[in-house]
């Protein structure tokens, strides 16, 4: 079985003109393409969907790992710009990763999880991560909530730098 | 009626025909003087008993002179009770010629009868003839009366001796009187000087009504009270007419109904008390011996009912004497009388109960005898108070017995006095309280436990923390048993295999104890741990299961001494012993059954609130257990979805266009592969491992179905020992094996070979164990990989899949070989087909 990512990737997003959500997808898309990704996330099969739907959409899985802590040293060690973390992870969880990882390094670090608990997304609201994405998860919701999460993260930065 | 002959006898004295003188041969002249010259009334009768003569003293009497009438008519100067004994006397005398003598009542001019013994002797003549009978009556009236009188009063005194009340003996001898005087009525009047009245309680009354009741003594008219004042008997022939009467004899003497009377006062003392009257209806000529017995009658009644009154009041005194020495003597309360010197005179029986001495021994000795030395001043305290005439009512006090115990009483005093009303001694009434008391302090001491074992209830019954249940019970029982300290063992031997777990202490640090060994299984201890019952000493030491036991034989050197010693087991419902409460004390015999009963009580409960404690624990660890099983079933679910959606997803990406059924098909056969996994659990147990084994059976079997038919099966082997994995392991095996298993059949590019044996199945499949490795393979007999295969340029969907499974979440490695390899076996279908091999350590797995 072959596969062929980036002949499909521009025209596998369904492209109605009367869709609203296409309108704004091209755009988006083209905004995270190149960008470098950590995924960490403790299931096998989650891992290859993720993967394959971020290499899709143009973007570079520079690492990925299946517990928070070995989250924690991919990403200080890839310096990516974006990481997207899931909550429940064995050694490590996701939060305290995320904790750990933003202590030292300001990336797009984007929760990732299956728990829909108001707790959780308010600590990681307060841990200063940029997006909350329930699980399950599909190509056509991942990649807008991702750019959406993105474009606060690059907001944020720049009013710093402001 | 006829009128009294004897009255109208008119009779002139007929000469005798033979002169006395001349039978006697005096002259006549001698003879008269001779004859008036006897003191003696003389009569002189014929021989035929004829009146013949009587001198001049008769003739006084009786106002009679001797005529012829007297001869038929002088029988009736005789009282008419007296004639008939007198004439048949004087018949008898004059026919035999004896003497006659005889006795009776003469009536005298006025009428009055006196007493004459009377005698009569024959005067015969030469030849012996009686011609004359000579006679004389000597007046013996004053000695007849006196001796009527004195039959009267024995009478009246043998009637009257026997009566007690003082109204019987009045009553008696106003009827006596009345009866022996013929009266109308007697009357015994009491007199109250003092306010002027004059009282008849009873009278006898023969004719007329009865005068009975109080009246003024002034209605005996002035002049005849003066008479009684002065203690002069007032003898009235006629009220109306007697000077002294007249006056209030309309008023009152005609009213009741007196005409004459006799009112003998009697003065005493000076005083006038009483007035004895005897009246009559009509007049009645009194003789002075009838008002003299009227006086002594009055004296003599006097004297019996002042008599019948000290003896009534005497006889009472006796009786209430009686009754209150019957009451003192059966007294439960000791009666003492003393005198106010504090010597003691009188002790009841119930004294010696209380006190424990002997009326004998102590009576004439001091009260002070049962005061106890620390109560000097009490009994002169308390002599003073009687001597002042003040009583002690109820007072507490504490005495002491003989035989030296203190006993709690309550006393009463009184002041005794004399008849002058002068204080001679003290009565005292004694109750002895000890048992009161100790009633008193055992009622509140037992309020007081139940007031404690009713709060330490309430608290075990509310609390579910184990600590704090056996606290209190151990607090509450060693607080109710007045022990020094006690302690709760909890029922563990520790890991020496010998003591107990110390869980609670009280009345003591724990670090007195922490420095000392546990209490071990020792003699003991042993019937406690064992539940065998509650084992209460007064003395441990002495007992011979104590000190049995090295190293030390007794108490470990500077324990806490124990000797009175008291241990209750306590029992869960279930028979357990959950451990024991001890309880110890310096002092021996500190421990009675009733501690030993609350003990056990509290015991009781404590097992229950500890069963309830234990019972709580194990529900809440359950439901804990439970709902932690249900979060992670909850997870494992979500996974799963996650994963399906995520294979689905992938199938999506991977041919975006439109599904192939064979893609389908694909993403069917790995639901099916994570379904198996969660039937499994379903069946056996929620949470936790699973048998990669089992996994695996289910799998195959799916799997040569789903890859052959129904009716003809694909062969698959398997070689499976058992193996439990986390679930999150076994999905990940079981999808891996699924998609190399289907791999291999698509890409052997031969079905099943027909009418191979059945040890050359097509797919084979072995999970091994070794060391700490699992080895799991899948070979097939396709054409195997083609040569340079990489599977990581190679990776298609599943392989990908396949590889990341391994390493991610098996966290082991995976190899791709071609069977020939392994071309020893010198077969040709042995070499034929692909094998792919995975190691992971089941150690490092975590779900």
């Amino acid at each position: 079985m072959s596969e062929e990512p980036e002949s499909k990737s521009p025209s596998s997003p369904p492209a109605s003109p009367t869709d609203p959500q296409s309108q704004t997808q091209p755009a988006t898309v083209n905004s995270l393409a190149g960008k470098r990704v950590v995924i960490c996330e403790d299931e096998g099969i989650l891992q290859v969907q993720l993967k394959r739907i971020l290499t899709h959409a143009g973007l570079i899985v520079v690492a990925i790992a299946g517990d928070g802590q070995a989250g924690v040293e991919a990403v200080l060690r890839e310096r990516p710009d974006l990481v997207l973390m899931d909550i429940k992870m064995p050694v490590m969880d996701g939060l305290e990763a995320a904790r750990h990882i933003i202590a030292v390094y300001k990336a797009c670090i984007v929760m990732l999880t299956a728990y829909a608990t108001e707790e959780y997304r308010q600590e990681a609201a307060e841990l200063g991560t940029c997006g909350y994405i329930l699980k399950p998860i599909t190509a056509q919701t991942l990649m807008p909530q991702l750019q959406q999460a993105f474009a606060r993260f690059t907001d944020a930065k720049d009013g710093d730098q402001g | 009626m006829e009128t009294d002959p004897a009255r109208n006898l008119q009779y002139q004295a007929r000469r005798p025909e033979p002169r006395l003188s001349e039978s006697l041969h005096l002259p006549e002249q001698q003879y008269q003087t001779l004859i008036n010259a006897i003191p003696q009334l003389v009569w002189i009768t014929t021989a035929e008993g004829m009146p013949d003569y009587f001198n001049q003293r008769w003739m006084d009497y009786t106002a009679f002179s001797v005529t012829e009438d007297l001869e038929a008519n002088w029988a009736f100067l005789l009282h008419p009770e007296d004639r008939d004994v007198a004439a048949a006397a004087w018949m008898r005398a004059v026919e035999t010629g004896e003497p006659y003598e005889v006795e009776y009542r003469l009536r005298r001019h006025d009428g009055v009868y006196r007493w004459f013994l009377v005698r009569g002797v024959p005067v015969r003549d030469e030849n012996g003839q009686i011609v004359r009978w000579f006679g004389t009556c000597t007046d013996i009236d004053r000695s007849k009366r006196e001796e009527e009188k004195q039959r009267f009063f024995a009478h009246l005194s043998g009637e009257t001796r026997t009566l007690a009340a003082p109204e019987e003996v009045m009553w008696t001898a106003m009827r006596l009187l009345g009866e022996h005087l013929q009266a109308s009525r007697t009357t015994y009047n009491e007199v109250d000087e003092e306010n002027d009245l004059v009282t008849a309680h009873r009278d006898y009354c023969r004719e007329g009504e009865s005068i009975r009741g109080t009246f003024p003594l002034s209605a005996f008219g002035t002049a005849l009270l003066e008479d009684l004042r002065a203690g002069r008997t007032a003898i009235v022939v006629d009220t109306s007419t007697d000077p002294r009467t007249a006056p209030v004899f309309e008023t009152m003497y005609q009213r009741i109904g007196i005409r004459s009377f006799i009112a003998a006062p009697l003065i005493k003392d000076g005083r006038l008390v009483t007035i004895l009257s005897v009246n009559m209806l009509g007049s009645r000529a009194w003789t002075e011996a009838e008002a003299e017995l009227v006086e002594e009658v009055a004296e003599r009644t006097w004297l019996a009912v002042q008599n019948a009154g000290l003896v009534q009041a005497a006889q009472r005194a006796v009786e209430y004497n009686n009754r209150l020495a019957a009451i003192v003597a059966s007294s439960d309360d000791g009666i003492v009388s003393k005198d106010l010197h504090g010597i003691v005179t009188s002790w009841n029986a119930a004294a010696e109960r209380i006190y424990g001495y002997p009326a004998e021994e102590i009576i004439g000795r001091s009260k002070a005898l049962v005061i106890p030395p620390d109560l000097p001043n009490e009994l002169a305290t308390i002599l003073d108070k009687i001597r002042s005439g003040e009583r002690i009512e109820h007072y507490d006090t504490v005495r002491r017995r003989k035989d030296g115990a203190r006993i709690q009483v309550s006393i009463s005093v009184s002041p005794v006095r004399d008849a002058k009303g002068r204080i001679i001694g003290a009565a005292t009434i004694a109750r002895d309280i000890s048992e009161r008391k100790q009633l008193e302090m055992r009622l509140s001491e037992e309020t007081k436990t139940l007031e404690i074992i009713h709060d330490v209830g309430q608290r075990l019954s509310a609390e579910l923390d184990l600590e704090k249940i056996i606290q209190a019970a151990t607090d509450a029982a060693t607080q109710l048993t007045g022990a020094q300290f006690g302690a709760f063992f909890y029922n563990v031997i520790n890991a020496a295999g010998e003591g107990y777990t110390l869980y609670t202490l009280s009345g003591a640090p724990r670090e007195v104890f922490a420095q000392f060994p546990m209490p071990r299984n020792t003699a003991v201890f042993a019937p406690t741990f064992a539940g065998e019952g509650t084992v209460r000493l007064d003395d441990v030491t002495q007992d011979p299961r104590y000190g049995k036991n090295a190293p030390y034989h007794g108490e470990p050197p500077g324990h806490l001494p124990v000797v009175s010693y008291l241990a209750v087991p306590v029992v869960s419902r279930s028979g357990e012993v959950l451990g024991g409460l001890f309880f110890g004390h310096a002092q021996p015999g500190m421990f009675t059954e009733r501690h030993e009963h609350i003990v056990e009580g509290l015991a009781a409960q404590a097992a229950i609130a500890i069963d309830n404690a234990r019972l709580f624990r194990a529900e809440r660890e359950r439901s804990e257990q439970l709902a932690r099983a249900v979060r992670e079933v909850h997870h494992r679910v979500k996974n799963s979805l996650q994963a399906v959606s995520a294979l689905l997803e992938m199938q999506i990406m991977a041919e975006p266009s439109a599904l192939s059924v064979e893609a389908i098909q694909d993403s069917l056969g790995q639901i099916k592969t994570i379904a198996l996994v969660h039937d499994l659990l379903a069946h056996d147990q929620p949470i936790g491992n699973v048998d990669a084994a089992q996994v695996l059976t289910k799998l195959v079997s799916m799997l040569s179905i789903t890859l052959g038919t129904p009716e003809k099966p694909l062969p698959i082997r398997l070689e499976a020992v058992s193996l439990w994995i986390p679930i999150k392991a076994a999905i990940a095996l079981a999808l891996v094996i699924n998609e190399l298993v289907t791999n291999a059949v698509k890409h052997s590019n031969s079905p099943p070979i027909k009418d191979t044996p059945h040890d050359h199945t097509p797919i084979q499949i072995s999970l091994r164990q070794q060391e700490e490795y699992a080895h799991v393979s899948v070979q097939d007999c396709g054409p195997g990989f083609p040569p340079g295969f990489d599977p990581i340029l190679h990776a298609h969907i599943g392989l990908e899949l396949v590889q990341t499974l391994v390493s991610n979440d098996l966290k082991g490695n995976i190899a791709f070989n071609n069977r020939a390899a392994h071309k020893e076996t010198g077969s040709d279908l042995d070499e034929r087909g692909a094998r792919v091999e995975i190691t992971f350590v089941p150690a490092r797995l975590t779900d």
